[in-house]
């Protein structure tokens, strides 16, 4: 069920991606959709199953962009990863630790991409400094937020279950 | 699972797609893999449906704001069709004396046979590599065919998947195109600059070079017929070496292109592309 769902919100982001690239072509350099996708469902996961999805993820965006194939796949995986075995180790409950765990695996993500890129396919346009703060920024902020709405929802199905159930007990 | 065990795992991971990358980079170029088509299969038609949408509410307001403007062009263009009948006339005169120019000096001409029109679904002109993905409907893209618009060249197909084409654009960083100056035929090489703009290489600073001077395909790199409209001459600097600095303002931008044509093309022969290089790679 899980992965269905991961299947669809990726479909979900291939459509914003193209939307956004056909609103401004700009879009691209200042957010990461499969990136903020990768990074909301690696904080819950395991580390093995933040890999998977990290993968399907990164090979998603590589389709659909023009580094040669695999680049993404490499930097996405690295970065589910890291986020899944950081959020084992700490109790991460607030919103700014959150958004301050996004934006530092979404810097790793670049940094992987930009080596990457170096190596495999030397004539790329590498982004400049100030793009790459502002999209690791609002892909750590668009991440942090949907962890969060997800969250606040979650827990209001949960407590309407809840109430239901207990009228259904008592009533 | 341990997390020794994870780390190994992720080490493998990673190692294998390095492998892959790496080995995807020294083949052949442009093919893609099974796995980039498959995911190309996979994501293009979404790209596909959001412009189908993006087409649709295009139409709506297209529909009410054109109401007024084709009275006015319908006027013009009666004029223009009454202009352009003349010139048809001409043309035919012309046509004749080429052909038979052409039956006297047995020269087969260059670009000819069927195109496909192909839709693009997804541009990406601003991030690492410039590249669209384009639906073709009548048919099935090759691998290299030249993609134009009536205003010159976008690019040429990188990856196919079905009927969906990854092309990679004439304004990239790593792409280049045999070119040649219209007006004294002098022969450089087109390649992509920094900002969007095209630069013309290898020009010599004893050839004069104007602003305004039209670049078009020279047909030596074996993907683009000759003759084919790359851009004008926007500016000219020396370079400090043995050759012009000359930008090129490409003819065709490739944030408003909707429709391309995919060329056919019959490309050299392996064995000669191998031992003479090829410019476009």
């Amino acid at each position: 069920m899980r992965v269905i769902r991961f299947i669809l919100a990726l479909a979900v982001c291939t459509l914003i991606q193209t939307a956004g690239l056909q609103i401004t072509p700009l879009f691209a350099r200042v957010v990461d959709v499969f990136l903020v996708l990768v990074l909301v469902w690696a904080l819950p996961s395991s580390p093995l199953q933040a890999m998977l999805y990290g993968l399907v993820a990164g090979w998603t965006t590589d389709a659909l962009a023009g580094l040669p194939f695999g680049t993404f796949g490499i930097a996405d995986t690295l970065t589910a990863f890291t986020v899944a075995m950081v959020a084992q180790r700490l109790v991460i409950e607030r919103g700014i630790s959150r958004f301050g765990i996004f934006t530092a695996a979404a810097l790793v993500q670049i940094g992987t991409l930009t080596l990457l890129a170096r190596v495999f396919a030397a004539a790329t346009d590498m982004p400049g400094l100030g793009w790459v703060a502002l999209k690791a920024v609002t892909t750590g902020l668009l991440a942090a937020l949907a962890v969060g709405l997800g969250g606040g929802i979650r827990r209001r199905w949960a407590r309407a279950r809840r109430d239901r159930g207990s009228r259904l007990r008592f009533g | 699972m341990s997390t020794r065990r994870s780390i190994l795992l992720l080490v493998v991971l990673l190692l294998l797609q390095l492998v892959a990358l790496a080995v995807q980079t020294d083949a052949s170029e442009g093919h893609g893999s099974l796995a980039e088509q498959t995911f190309l299969r996979a994501a293009a038609p979404f790209a596909r449906a959001m412009t189908a949408v993006r087409d649709g509410f295009g139409v709506l307001g297209g529909e009410f704001r054109l109401w007024g403007q084709l009275r006015r062009e319908n006027a013009v263009l009666r004029h223009q069709v009454d202009e352009l009948r003349f010139d048809l006339l001409r043309l035919y005169r012309v046509q004749g004396e080429v052909e038979r120019l052409e039956e006297a000096t047995a020269y087969q001409g260059g670009h000819s046979g069927p195109f496909l029109i192909a839709d693009v679904v997804y541009a990406d002109t601003e991030s690492w590599l410039r590249s669209l993905i384009v639906h073709v409907s009548g048919g099935t893209p090759q691998v290299d065919q030249p993609v134009v618009t009536p205003d010159g060249v976008v690019g040429r197909v990188i990856v196919v998947a079905g009927a969906y084409a990854k092309v990679q654009l004439i304004t990239d960083r790593s792409a280049s195109v045999g070119a040649m100056i219209e007006r004294n035929r002098r022969q450089g090489l087109v390649e992509g600059g920094p900002s969007g703009e095209l630069l013309l290489e290898l020009v010599p600073l004893h050839e004069e070079v104007l602003s305004g001077d039209r670049v078009v395909t020279s047909g030596t790199d074996g993907i683009f017929p000759r003759g084919l409209v790359l851009g004008t001459v926007q500016s000219v600097t020396p370079s400090g070496g043995l050759f012009h600095h000359i930008e090129i303002d490409p003819a065709v931008n490739p944030q408003q292109v909707d429709q391309v044509y995919l060329l056919p093309t019959e490309s050299p022969p392996e064995t000669l592309r191998d031992s003479t290089g090829d410019a476009s790679h």
